[in-house]
Formats: C-alpha cells, structure tokens, sequence
C-alpha cells in the first residue's frame, strides 16, 4: 500500500488532533505493527531492509 | 591476523563523516541550528525533524575525544560545538512525556526514545558533561514505563539508555529499571541462542543487540550479560559465511547488515569474514546505507576500530 496525498493528509489530521494523546497514538502504532509486520508473511515493512545486495546481479542475469 | 586488516573499518567510518555533518544544520543563527535532520530543516520535505538522526552526537564526541591517525575532527572547538547543538536541539524535539519520534508526528516511539537516549547519555558520558538533564531523566522515564518485548535490539538498547542515565544522575530507579529490562531481554532469548526479533531470528538485529550488550558488558561487568551473548555469538557463527553475507531470506526482519562491534568485543572469527567482504565490497556497509541510517552504523564501525586498536581512552 503506498501513500498518496489523501492518505498522508488523514494521517497528520489524525495525528495533529487525537495523536496528541498517547492512547491514540498507541492504539495507531498497534494498527501498524499488525497490518506492516505481524499479519504479513511476505513483504513486512523493516525500514532497515531491502538495500542493494551484490546477488541481485547475479538474480538479474537468470 | 584479525588485526592486520582492521583499518578498513576506520577507513570507512572517516569516510562517512563529511557526509554526517552535511545532514546537519550548523548555522548559530539558525532556529534549527542542531538538528541533523536534513529533510526537515534544508529540503522542508517533512513536517517533523526525527530524533534518530542527533544521534549523530556520538559519532561526532568518539571522533572529538579520540586521538587516532587521520582523524581531523580529534579536538576541534567546532566539533564540540556541533556536538552541544546537537543535544540541545534533542532536547528541544522531545515529546512532552519524555519520548521521541522516528516516522510521524507524535509517535512516541520505543525504538527512537531507546537509541537516541543511549546515544546522547554516551556523548554526555564521554565527554564528562551534563548537558540537558532534565531531558535526559524525562526520557529515561518513559522508558522505564514502557516496553517492546518482541523486538529485543530496541529492549538492549533502553537497557543500556537506563544504565547511562544512571550513572548521570546517581538515580537508583535507573539502575532498577536497566536490570528490569536485562531480565525481560534475556527471558526472550531463544534457547539456539538468538535474541528474538518478533517471531523469530534476525541476523542483523542479532548483531545490534550483541553489540549493545557488549557496550553494556563493558560498563557492567555482568557475567550472565556475557554468556547470553556467547551463546548468541554460536548461533551467529553458525550462519554468516566466510565474506560476511548471510541468508536473509528466512530470517524474521530481513535485514542485510551486519553491525561489527559485538564481534569485535567479544574476538569473534565473524570480524575477520566481514572484513574481506568489506576489503572484496562485497557486503551491505556505511558507503551503501541510506541517510537514515547511515551514522548508528557509521559509529559502530568507528568504535571496532577503537575497540581493536585499543585507541587511549576507549
């Protein structure tokens, strides 16, 4: 699921308004985790992932 | 052997710093003078500075403090002062309850409040000053009420965080809650010796944790610290290969990195791997890292080096 500018402007309504009480933002942080990470098998959003790897030349050749 | 080639992490490290320092804005006159989020206070692509990016801090107090060939940043006034704005603007993004954000407005996140704690305590402690306290105890108290037990390189790192803020402020409930968030940490291991990431093994984080338990070690002498990290160490040891690189496709978190200080600390075969991989550029390193995460890994490699060459005062 990729942003888009609807999107990102409901998320800083939300987080500009009830994100300013740590109970909203817990239970948005809880949504994420689940939907990115938890319910994912494949595709999980890690932001430290997905760098280049010298394989994908090799895989690039096949 | 595992020393001759040591220089390579050193040669890297130097090698990200200008593009450290570049992320930053240090004009005095500046309102954001400080803040290392270049997104935010050059491009204005965002509309909040995110907290991970001051842990720049460290880096730039290691390379203040350390005497050490080529190292141009050893004592310079200017460093010291880009160190100082640094903490200061830190402390000036804190969330009224003491934590941080990474990826959005009010995010309060663990992860950020944790690294970015333990790196400006480290600057603090490093450099013998106390700079913005009331900040700093503000946010070891969040992390003493809050957790993220699934996710332990992020419990090893508000562990650590703890200990520092501790030994700023003599503070015993710091010290409690370090040896609070040891015990949980070491209660996820899993008995192969991995520290759990979510559902499973990561052999990146696996080398974060590692490293800031050796960090930890180093100030704690703990013995129980020492053997989970040995049996961690066997497990890893079991899956890198002898460049470095690892299968990432099975792991819980996919991360393609290796952070080396741990394997450093603890005299690990693995540093010697990395280090032909690194001299072949065969492996994920701080050239290939996004701004985002480029200077906690660029650290990590400028305190191998330390760590290795035994550098004064490290």
């Amino acid at each position: 699921m990729l942003m888009d500018t609807k999107k990102l402007i409901l998320l800083r309504l939300y987080l500009t308004t009830f994100g300013r009480f740590p109970f909203f933002s817990k239970f948005l942080k809880k949504i994420l985790i689940k939907t990115q990470i938890k319910n994912k098998k494949e595709d999980r959003y890690v932001a430290s992932s997905r760098y280049f790897d010298i394989h994908d030349l090799e895989e690039n050749d096949k | 052997m595992l020393k001759m080639s040591i220089e390579i992490y050193k040669e890297i490290a130097l090698s990200q710093v200008p593009r450290c320092l570049g992320l930053g804005d240090r004009n005095p006159d500046s309102k954001t003078y400080g803040c290392f989020d270049r997104y935010y206070w050059h491009y204005k692509l965002i509309d909040f500075p995110n907290a991970r990016f001051q842990e720049v801090a460290l880096l730039l107090a290691l390379l203040y403090k350390h005497e050490f060939p080529e190292n141009i940043y050893f004592g310079k006034k200017k460093v010291f002062e880009w160190i100082r704005a640094a903490i200061q603007f830190w402390a000036k993004i804190q969330n009224g309850d003491g934590s941080f954000n990474e990826a959005y407005p009010f995010e309060r996140g663990f992860c950020c409040t944790a690294f970015s704690t333990y790196a400006i305590t480290e600057t603090l402690l490093l450099l013998d000053k106390k700079w913005e306290l009331g900040a700093v105890k503000k946010a070891g108290e969040w992390l003493l009420k809050n957790n993220n037990l699934e996710v332990s390189n992020q419990m090893a790192s508000a562990a650590l965080a703890l200990y520092n803020v501790y030994l700023l402020t003599s503070d015993e409930k710091f010290l409690k809650g370090y040896k609070e968030k040891v015990s949980l940490l070491l209660k996820n291991q899993s008995p192969d010796g991995f520290y759990l990431e979510y559902d499973g093994y990561d052999i990146g984080y696996d080398s974060i944790t590692l490293g800031i338990l050796s960090r930890l070690h180093k100030k704690t002498k703990d013995k129980k610290l020492l053997d989970s990290m040995r049996q961690c160490l066997k497990f890893l040891e079991s899956k890198i290969k002898d460049n470095g690189s690892f299968d990432y496709s099975k792991t819980s978190r996919k991360t393609q990195f290796l952070y080396p200080f741990g394997f450093a600390y603890l005299k690990s075969p693995i540093l010697n791997k990395i280090e032909k991989g690194l001299i072949k550029n065969e492996i994920l390193n701080p050239k290939w890292f996004d701004d985002r995460y480029v200077i906690q890994i660029t650290t990590d490699y400028l305190e191998t080096y330390l760590e290795m060459k035994n550098v004064d005062g490290y």
